[in-house]
C-alpha cells in the first residue's frame, strides 16, 4: 500500500465546515460530480467539474444514472478505499489541471488503471485486461475486443503515453472512450487506437514519469471510489459497461462471459488476487474483536442518493464530522432536519403525502445511518414519527403535513426539551451545599442540572472527568466555569485520584438498555466503576426517549468505532490539548498545520506511521457499558428510578410514545 | 572525603533536577555512588561504616523522596555491610572462644528469622574487635553482586514469561515499562498473543510501549484509557509495570493503573506485576498520596484555553496506588509472589533498623 495513501487521514481541507455546508457538492470536489447534491444545484461545482461538463455535455444525464445506480451499492466501503478518498482531495487537484478530460469521476471510474495492480507487478495481464474493459463498452459484452487485447504489451499500455507527456492536449483516450460508453448507444469517444503509436513501454519511462502516472492512476482510482465503483479499474469499467444491467454480484463471472480463453482467466485471477489482497489488508487493521461493527465512516455525499433534502444532507454531514454529537442533539438536529424536509416536500403526482411521505423519507433515513450508525434517540424518534404517519394516511395532504409537523414539535418539546426540565428540576433536590460532584465528558442535560443547581445558589464543587481523544468534558468545563461554579479538570486516568473526595457522581446517557446497562460514551463505565468500589452513588439523567428496548452484555455485541487516527494527535501534534481534530496548538503549531494538511506524516507523534507498521492497530471505540450495578438510581421525567426498572418504563410508556 | 562529598552532591543535584529518574537508573547510580563512599571512606567498625551510608542514604531520599528505589537501595547495602561485619564478628568470636562455647546457632539472618527464636540473638558488638583488612573488599564484593543482579534484573523476569502467559492470549498492560516490554517480547518469542496497550494519557507512554512492541512482532493495539473497561471482560490477563512496591503489596504505579487493575477485579481476571526487586521498598502508605507526585497540568490543560485556566483547578498526579488485593502475582527477579508473600522477601533483603534513615 501506498504509504502516502494512507498517511493522508483526516486531512482538513476534506472537512466540510458550516460555511461550505449550504452547497455540501462544493467541498468535495471532484467526487460529488453525478453525485444527488451537486444534481440538485449544479452551478456552484465550477471549477474543476466546468471543465468535464463541456467536455461531455453530450450525455450528462446519462453519467448521472450510472451514478445513481452505482449509489445504491452496500456502502462496504472500506479503510483502505477511505483514504484514497481523502487523498483524492490532495491529488486531484493537481491532476486535474494536467488533464482536463479526467475531471469527472464517472470517465475516471471507466479508466482502466489501478495503482495497486501496477504495484503488484502483475502488469501485462492487468493492462491487457483493463484495455479489454476500456475497449470493450462500445460493444459490451463480445469476444472480439477480448481476443484483440491479446496483441500485445504495447497495446496494453496505451494509456501511458499521455501520462509520461503530461501535456493539456493529449487526451486521455482512455477516459472518454469510458466516458462515451457510460450512455449505451453514445458515440464511444475516439478510438483509443489513434494513441497506440507513440505508447512507450513502461520501462523506456523516467522516474518522473512513473510518478506521474501513479500519481494519476491514484486520482482516478479515488474518484472511482468514491463514485461507489469498486476501487479496481477492471471491475468499474464492467460496471460502467453494463449501465442497464445494474451492479453485477460477482463481477469476476460476468468478465468471464466478455473474455473468455486464458486472457479471460487470467484477467479473472488477477481481479481475484487483488479484492483478496485488498481485503487481507483491510482486515490486517481490523481489530478482530470488533470485527463485525462497521469501519469508521467518513463525511461523504459522493455515494448518497439524489432526491435528498439538503438540510438532511446537512445534518448527515455534521454528524459524521461529530460537529453535532450528543443523544439530544443529534436526535433535535435529525427532527428538524426532517421537519424541513417536510415542510419542502412536495406530493408527487397521482399519491398523497401521507400515503408517499414514508417513501420518501426512507432514503433519509438510509443516509443518516450511512454518515454515521444512528443514535438509540435518533431511532426511536424516527420510529415515533414514521407510526405517527403510518396512523394518518387519510388525511389530505395539507393536514397531514401540519399534523406531522406538529407531532415532530411535539415530540421535541415534551419528550427532550419539557424532560430534560423536570429532569432538572428533580436532580436539584439531590445537589446540596458542600457536595462534590464528579461527572464525565460531557452530557447537556448533566449541564443544564448543574448550571441550574449554581444558579439556585446551591454551593457544590464540580470535577469534570475527560479523556481522549474527543475531550468533551472541555466544553462542560467552560460553561461551568464561566458561570462561576467551582471546577476541577482532571483526564481518566487520575480517577482514583480524585475519586476520594467525592460525594456524588452524576452521569448522562446515549441510552438505557432493557437490561439496565447503561450504553454511554467510552469511560464512563470506569467512572461508574470507581464511585462504586468507594461506595459513592452514581446518578445517572437520561430521558425516557432514550430508552432501548435493546439488551446487551457486553461492550462488544453493539458499538461504534471512531476513526483510529484520532489517537494518533499525540503530544507533538496538539498535546491532548484542542477538542477538536485539527486544532492547532501552540507549540509547534506550524508542524501540525503542516501535518494536518499533508496528512501526519512527519508530525513526530508516536503512532504517526502506525498504517506502515503491520501489526500494530488503533483502537478507538465511542460507547461502552455500564453494568446496572455501578448505578445508583436513574433520574428521568418520570421520577428517580432503579435502572433496572428500563422494561418497566418502556411498557408502561410505549403507549404513551406513540400516541 | 570530600572528593566523596562531591560525587554525593552530583547526584542529589541530578535527582533533584530530575535528570534522573526511573527506578532503574537511579538505582544504578545510587549502587555506583555507594561503592564509591564505603571503598574510599575511613571507617572501623560496623557503626560508623551504617552511619556513613547512612548519611549519604539520607540525602539522596530527600533530594527526590518519590524515587524509593533509592532508599531501597541503600537499605540493600547497609543491609550487606551488617552481614558482612556480624561474620566477620562470629568468625573472630569463634576463634577467640575455640571450644568453649557448647552451643552457638550460626546466624542465618540478622533479625526476626524463626532460626533465631531459639539460638542466641546475636552478641553486642564487641568495640574492641579489630576486623581483618578483607573486611573492605568483602563488603565491596557483596555490593557488587548487588549490581550483577540489577542488570540481570531482566533477564531473571523475562525468562519466566512463558510460564505465564499461553497461546492465543489477550494481555492488557498500561504505560511503559521497560520490565513488562522485555516480559511480553520473550513470551513473543515461543508463544503467539495480542496485546492492548492502554495509553495513559497525559503522558501516553502506552503508545510508545505498542510501537516497540509492535516492532517486535507483537499483534498490538492501542487503546484510550476510556475503553479500558469496554475490553477487559475479553482479556486473559493484565500485566503492569510498577514504580514501586509497598510493603504491604501495593503498588505505585503509572496514573490509569488503579483503574486498569480495579477493572480486572471486576471482571476477575488476573493482574501479574512484573517488577525488579529492587522496587520493593520496606515503607508503608499511610495515606493513598504519600508517595504520589503532581506533574504540570499543562499536559492535561494547556494555556491555550486562555482564561479557561484562571477558573478552574487541574491535576495531574502521575502515579496510582494500587492496593495490594487488585494484584495477584508479583513476578520478580527472585520467581513469583503473591502480594501476601511480600513481607517475607523485605525481612530478607533489609535490616529492620533501617527502613528509616534517622541517625
Amino acid at each position: 500500500m501506498d504509504p502516502k495513501k494512507k498517511t493522508v487521514g483526516f486531512a482538513p481541507d476534506n472537512d466540510v465546515n458550516t460555511a461550505d455546508l449550504a452547497s455540501p457538492g462544493s467541498s468535495n470536489n471532484s467526487s460529488t460530480v453525478g453525485s444527488p447534491v451537486s444534481a440538485l444545484g449544479n452551478t456552484p461545482d465550477i471549477g474543476t467539474h466546468s471543465v468535464t461538463f463541456s467536455a461531455t455535455t453530450a450525455e450528462p444525464r446519462t453519467i448521472n444514472a450510472a451514478g445513481s445506480r452505482s449509489s445504491y451499492e452496500p456502502m462496504k466501503s472500506s479503510y483502505e478505499e477511505q483514504w484514497g478518498l481523502t487523498d483524492r482531495t490532495s491529488s486531484s487537484s493537481s491532476s486535474a489541471g494536467k488533464a482536463h478530460k479526467l475531471a469527472s469521476p464517472r470517465e475516471g471510474s471507466g479508466f482502466p488503471n489501478s495503482n495497486k495492480d501496477q504495484a503488484a507487478g502483475s502488469n501485462k495481464k492487468d493492462t491487457k485486461g483493463k484495455r479489454n474493459s476500456a475497449s470493450s463498452p462500445g460493444n459490451p459484452g463480445t469476444s472480439s475486443t477480448g481476443k484483440e487485447s491479446g496483441s500485445g504489451k504495447a497495446s496494453g499500455l496505451c494509456i501511458q503515453p499521455n501520462v509520461g507527456a503530461s501535456s493539456k492536449d493529449s487526451p486521455q483516450s482512455g477516459g472518454t472512450a469510458s466516458a462515451g460508453s457510460t450512455g449505451p448507444g453514445s458515440a464511444g469517444g475516439k478510438p483509443d487506437g489513434s494513441q497506440k503509436p507513440s505508447a512507450p513501454s513502461q520501462k523506456s519511462m523516467t522516474k518522473a514519469e512513473r510518478r506521474e502516472l501513479q500519481e494519476k492512476q491514484k486520482a482516478e482510482k479515488a474518484a472511482r471510489v468514491s463514485a461507489g465503483l469498486p476501487a479496481s479499474g477492471k471491475k468499474a469499467a464492467q460496471i460502467v459497461s453494463q449501465p442497464n444491467s445494474g451492479f453485477s454480484p460477482n463481477p469476476s463471472k460476468s468478465l468471464a462471459t466478455s473474455f473468455p480463453g486464458v486472457e479471460a482467466e487470467k484477467a479473472i485471477a488477477a481481479a481475484e488476487s487483488t479484492s483478496q489482497a485488498k481485503r487481507r489488508e483491510r482486515l490486517t487493521k481490523e481489530i478482530g474483536l470488533f470485527a463485525h461493527l462497521d469501519p469508521p465512516k467518513f463525511a461523504n455525499t459522493a455515494s448518497a442518493p439524489k432526491d435528498l433534502h439538503p438540510a438532511v444532507v446537512n445534518v448527515g454531514l455534521q454528524m459524521a464530522q461529530f460537529k453535532i454529537c450528543g443523544a439530544n442533539a443529534r436526535c433535535v438536529a435529525t427532527l428538524n432536519a426532517f421537519r424541513k424536509a417536510i415542510q419542502d416536500y412536495q406530493t408527487p403526482p397521482n399519491n398523497t403525502l401521507s400515503r408517499h411521505m414514508q417513501t420518501y423519507l426512507n432514503p433519509h433515513i438510509s443516509y443518516l445511518v450511512t454518515c454515521r450508525p444512528m443514535a438509540v434517540s435518533m431511532g426511536n424518534a424516527i420510529r415515533y414519527l414514521k407510526y405517527e404517519i403510518g396512523k394518518n394516511l387519510e388525511l389530505p395532504d395539507e393536514d397531514a403535513r401540519s399534523l406531522f409537523l406538529e407531532k415532530i414539535d411535539n415530540f421535541i418539546r415534551d419528550r427532550i426539551t419539557m424532560a430534560d426540565q423536570v429532569i432538572t428540576s428533580l436532580g436539584l433536590q439531590k445537589i446540596q451545599d458542600g457536595d462534590v460532584i464528579l461527572t464525565y465528558a460531557r452530557s447537556s442535560v448533566v449541564e443544564g442540572l448543574l448550571l441550574a443547581a449554581h444558579a439556585k445558589g446551591i454551593k457544590f464543587k464540580v470535577i469534570v472527568v475527560d479523556s481522549r481523544p474527543r475531550f468533551e468534558g472541555k466544553q462542560l468545563l467552560r460553561a461551568l466555569a464561566n458561570a462561576g461554579v467551582p471546577c476541577t479538570y482532571v483526564l481518566l486516568t487520575a480517577i482514583g485520584h480524585v475519586m476520594r473526595e467525592v460525594s456524588k457522581v452524576i452521569l448522562g446517557a446515549h441510552s438505557l438498555l432493557s437490561n439496565g446497562a447503561l450504553y454511554s460514551r467510552a469511560g464512563t463505565a470506569v467512572v461508574a466503576m470507581s464511585a462504586h468500589e468507594r461506595k459513592i452513588p452514581v446518578i445517572v439523567c437520561c430521558e425516557t426517549y432514550k430508552f432501548s428496548d435493546r439488551v446487551q452484555l457486553d461492550s462488544f455485541v453493539q458499538n461504534e468505532i471512531g476513526n483510529p487516527d484520532e489517537l494518533v494527535n499525540d503530544q507533538y501534534n496538539n498535546y491532548g490539548h484542542s477538542s477538536t481534530r485539527y486544532h492547532d496548538s501552540v507549540r509547534g503549531s506550524s508542524s501540525s498545520t503542516a501535518a494536518a494538511t499533508n496528512g501526519t506524516k512527519g508530525s513526530g507523534g508516536v503512532l504517526s506511521d502506525w498504517k506502515e507498521l503491520r501489526d500494530l492497530k488503533l483502537l478507538n471505540l465511542l460507547y461502552d457499558l455500564t453494568p446496572s450495578e455501578f448505578v445508583t438510581v436513574v433520574i428521568t421525567e418520570v421520577g428517580l428510578i432503579p435502572c433496572t426498572s428500563v422494561p418497566v418504563i418502556l411498557r408502561e410508556f410505549l403507549p404513551m410514545m406513540q400516541q | 572525603m570530600s572528593k566523596n562529598n562531591e560525587l554525593v552532591d552530583d547526584l542529589v543535584a541530578k535527582l533533584k533536577r530530575r535528570q534522573l529518574v526511573g527506578s532503574s537508573t537511579v538505582s544504578q547510580a545510587t549502587l555506583k555512588l555507594l561503592i564509591v563512599v564505603i571503598s574510599k571512606s575511613n571507617w572501623t567498625t560496623c557503626n560508623q561504616l551504617v552511619t556513613i551510608v547512612k548519611t549519604v542514604g539520607q540525602r539522596l531520599v530527600q533530594a527526590n523522596p518519590t524515587e524509593l528505589a533509592v532508599g531501597n537501595i541503600v537499605r540493600r547495602v547497609l543491609h550487606v555491610i551488617r552481614e558482612e561485619f556480624h561474620e566477620a564478628e562470629s568468625t573472630i568470636s569463634h576463634k577467640n572462644q575455640a571450644s568453649t562455647s557448647e552451643f552457638h546457632a550460626a546466624p542465618l539472618t540478622t533479625s526476626s528469622s524463626m532460626y533465631n527464636l531459639l539460638g542466641e540473638t546475636g552478641s553486642t558488638p564487641d568495640k574492641n574487635l579489630q576486623f581483618p583488612s578483607s573486611l573492605r573488599s568483602n563488603i565491596i564484593q557483596e555490593i557488587r553482586e548487588i549490581k550483577d543482579e540489577l542488570e540481570n534484573i531482566y533477564d531473571n523476569i523475562k525468562n519466566q514469561a512463558s510460564l505465564q502467559i499461553h497461546s492465543n492470549e489477550i494481555i492488557m498492560t498500561i504505560g511503559r515499562s521497560k520490565t513488562v516490554e522485555e516480559f511480553l517480547k520473550m513470551a513473543a518469542v515461543k508463544r503467539k498473543f495480542q496485546v492492548l496497550v492502554a495509553e495513559s494519557a497525559p503522558s501516553y507512554s502506552g503508545q510508545e510501549m505498542a510501537l516497540e512492541l509492535s516492532k517486535a512482532g507483537i499483534e498490538t493495539t492501542v487503546i484510550p484509557d476510556s475503553a479500558v473497561f469496554a475490553v477487559m471482560s475479553r482479556v486473559n490477563k493484565v500485566i503492569l509495570g510498577t514504580h514501586a512496591v509497598l510493603a504491604n503489596g501495593g503498588l505505585v504505579a503509572i496514573s490509569g493503573t488503579h483503574m486498569m487493575a480495579a477493572a480486572a477485579k471486576h471482571h476477575s481476571i488476573p493482574v501479574v506485576v512484573c517488577t525488579g526487586l529492587y522496587k520493593l521498598s520496606p515503607l508503608y502508605p499511610y495515606d493513598e498520596d504519600t508517595f504520589n507526585v503532581q506533574f504540570n497540568p499543562d499536559s492535561v490543560l494547556g494555556f491555550e484555553e486562555g482564561d479557561l485556566i484562571d477558573k478552574v483547578t487541574v491535576t495531574n498526579p502521575y502515579y496510582d496506588y494500587v492496593s495490594p488485593e487488585f494484584v495477584n502475582l508479583f513476578i520478580t527477579n527472585q520467581g513469583g509472589h503473591p502480594p501476601s508473600y511480600l513481607y517475607r522477601l523485605i525481612v530478607e533483603n533489609y535490616d529492620p533498623n533501617d527502613h528509616s534513615f534517622d541517625l
